[in-house]
């Protein structure tokens, strides 16, 4: 059966009210093709009720709540003889999903998709956009898919304020570890977030330094806040997390030895050279000293730095300090 | 399922709940629940709410859901799909960029097809996040298989704190997730007891067709071996290298570890910036092993 009017008023709406209210005002400014004032919206919609300013004041977080929503409200002028009455409306057009379609095969990689946030921040914001775009109206089509199971990194606990900054142009600030444990106040106007080696980061103009910067988010040793207003900056057109992340190519080479059967990570990494009885020779690339210093180390006596000079003079060095600090 | 839900949640999801209706038309009030994640009980509510709407000089949506499948008319004005918020269009663009780069190579054809789908609803936001798979979900996939088939595994092993490389034949127990890694708990046939590895470090893995038996995971015991390190410099980077927190003083670390190999490589990789107190075997063995390691450049 399908419930009339009459029904509905026997019913006693408490806990709904204003959710029902919110979608009745954006029904209401959906139909409208003229703009509606104030006064219309209060005696046409549902729930508004009470004082004049209390009105007004539900009126306004309504507006709000629905523009978070991502529901652009229009304000114009009503008609020229009534300067001071505004008017407001939605437009379908603005409102509506603007992609039209979608291929059954890209309606399914949107499904997986949304599986990678299930547990974790973002699952119903996946979610939601997952039924948005199934109310399209299109078939998905999972067969056609491998077997997948990718698995995010979970992020930081502030992620979706991260998100939500980038979302809306608005500058956050927080407390940054620095490499020597000091803690350091960090403005930044954020331009991309991304993972990397496990660790999630997120990269913006740094105010201050007035500099593109990128942060570690699990070095944050505070909370993430919002600063300001929404619409503060603009992203440049040419910043690319992808290109921020990127790992520097690994321009040096290094010349190592290994003993037989072990080093297997240097071994994986470095290209053979000479393969001996005892030893074998290893070209090996890399970007910084310190970290060749760092691979090589783990390897304890299974691996020797045969060149370049340099690094083969500082591992001795760091080999006696070793020495000596624990004799 | 206890979610944190406010009115604009509530309304959002009324909104969306008509469009996703109307295409669905008939669709059963359980399969309705599971796509929005919502128990029964919550989408009831949802559904007795959005009954309630419409403009008042006309009509009422008109919804049917006693009888356990949805239906809805009369509700034109809504019958739109709303457009994606960007937090939605993010949450989208790094899940697709996460399998972007899990593919297995035989699926290549897929990378173009999920490039051009970032693009267009992306808009130039694809640009701004970049993600990257947390384990090789072909591994994953391989472990699920064998415990969903009761399938043993043959498996090439890397241990990094001992420079190993192993081949064993394990019987998968569970898939654990702990603090950004992936773990296989298995019943180790080589070393004939429990044994956990990480996913990442599995550098082969291939599905056995001989059948396991039922084997119940058994509760290890925790790390028994305490350290205490202390930290002269580079500070920061000491800290994360031994997986503890940064304080904002002091420079000695007490640490418990199932591995004093692991010790002694992360504190020697170090370069001199650690150093361990104890225990004192683990200290001597640091000191012959540096000094042997300086005697090879003679």
């Amino acid at each position: 059966m399908y419930f009339r009017a009459v029904d509905v008023q026997q019913k006693v709406p408490t806990v709904s009210r204003k959710s029902e209210r919110l979608v009745n005002l954006t029904i209401a400014l959906l139909a409208t093709k003229k703009w509606i004032p104030k006064s219309q919206i209060f005696s046409a919609v549902d729930g508004y009720e009470g004082e004049p300013e209390a009105m007004e004041r539900m009126f306004e977080r309504d507006k709000d709540e629905l523009r978070k929503m991502g529901i652009v409200i229009e304000v114009g002028t009503f008609d020229p003889l009534f300067e001071n009455e505004v008017g407001y409306r939605i437009r379908p057009d603005s409102y509506r999903c603007d992609i039209e379609s979608l291929t059954a095969i890209e309606l399914a990689l949107i499904s997986q998709a949304t599986q990678v946030w299930k547990g974790a921040v973002l699952d119903t914001t996946a979610l939601s956009a997952l039924v948005k775009l199934k109310s399209l109206g299109i078939d998905s089509d999972v067969d056609s898919l491998p077997g997948l199971a990718p698995r995010i990194t979970v992020p930081h606990d502030d992620f979706a304020t991260v998100i939500d900054a980038i979302s809306n142009f608005t500058t956050i600030s927080f407390t940054y570890i620095a490499s020597d444990l000091g803690r350091q106040s960090r403005v930044i106007e954020p331009y991309g977030a991304g993972t990397k080696g496990g660790h999630w980061y997120v990269a913006g103009r740094d105010i201050e330094k007035n500099e593109l910067r990128l942060f570690r988010l699990d070095r944050l040793d505070s909370r993430i806040e919002l600063q300001g207003k929404p619409n503060s900056y603009d992203i440049p057109s040419d910043f690319s997390m992808a290109n921020v992340l990127k790992s520097p190519e690994k321009k040096l080479s290094a010349t190592l030895k290994i003993r037989r059967d072990k080093a297997h990570k240097l071994r994986s990494i470095g290209r053979v050279i000479e393969d001996g009885d005892e030893w074998t020779t290893l070209e090996y690339p890399y970007l910084r000293e310190s970290e060749l210093l760092e691979d090589v180390l783990w390897h304890l006596d299974d691996a020797i730095i045969i060149e370049p000079q340099s690094a083969r003079d500082s591992i001795q060095r760091s080999l006696s300090e070793i020495v000596k600090s624990h004799g | 399922m206890a979610k944190k839900s406010t009115p604009a949640d509530k309304a959002a999801r009324m909104l969306d709940l008509v469009p996703y209706i109307s295409s669905h038309q008939g669709i059963s009030r359980k399969d309705l629940a599971a796509d929005f994640g919502l128990t029964e009980a919550e989408l009831l509510s949802d559904l007795n709410a959005l009954w309630m709407c419409g403009d008042n000089r006309f009509d009422l949506i008109e919804l049917e859901f006693e009888s356990g499948y949805v239906s809805i008319r009369n509700a034109e004005t809504l019958n739109l799909v709303r457009s994606l918020s960007t937090q939605e269009i993010i949450s989208i663009l790094l899940g697709l960029d996460l399998i972007k780069k899990d593919l297995p190579e035989v699926r290549d054809d897929l990378v173009q097809v999920i490039s051009s789908l970032q693009a267009k609803l992306g808009k130039g936001l694809e640009h701004t996040i970049e993600a990257e798979p947390a384990v090789h979900s072909q591994v994953a996939i391989r472990v699920q298989e064998a415990i969903a088939q009761s399938k043993k595994l043959r498996i090439n092993y890397y241990t990094a704190s001992e420079d190993r490389v192993s081949t064993r034949i394990v019987t998968p127990l569970e898939l654990l997730h702990n603090e950004g890694n992936d773990f296989l708990i298995a019943f180790c046939e080589t070393s004939q007891s429990q044994r956990t590895f990480r996913i990442d470090r599995i550098r082969e893995i291939e599905l056995l067709q001989e059948q396991s038996e039922k084997i119940a995971p058994k509760v290890l015991p925790n790390a028994t071996i305490n350290t205490k390190i202390s930290i002269s410099r580079d500070f920061r980077k000491c800290y994360e290298s031994l997986g503890v927190d940064a304080p904002t003083s002091d420079s000695k670390v007490s640490l418990a570890t199932f591995s004093p190999q692991w010790i002694l490589r992360t504190v020697i990789s170090a370069g001199g910036a650690m150093t361990i107190a104890e225990p004192a075997e683990v200290r001597s063995e640091a000191a012959y092993r540096s000094k042997a390691a300086l005697e090879l450049y003679g």
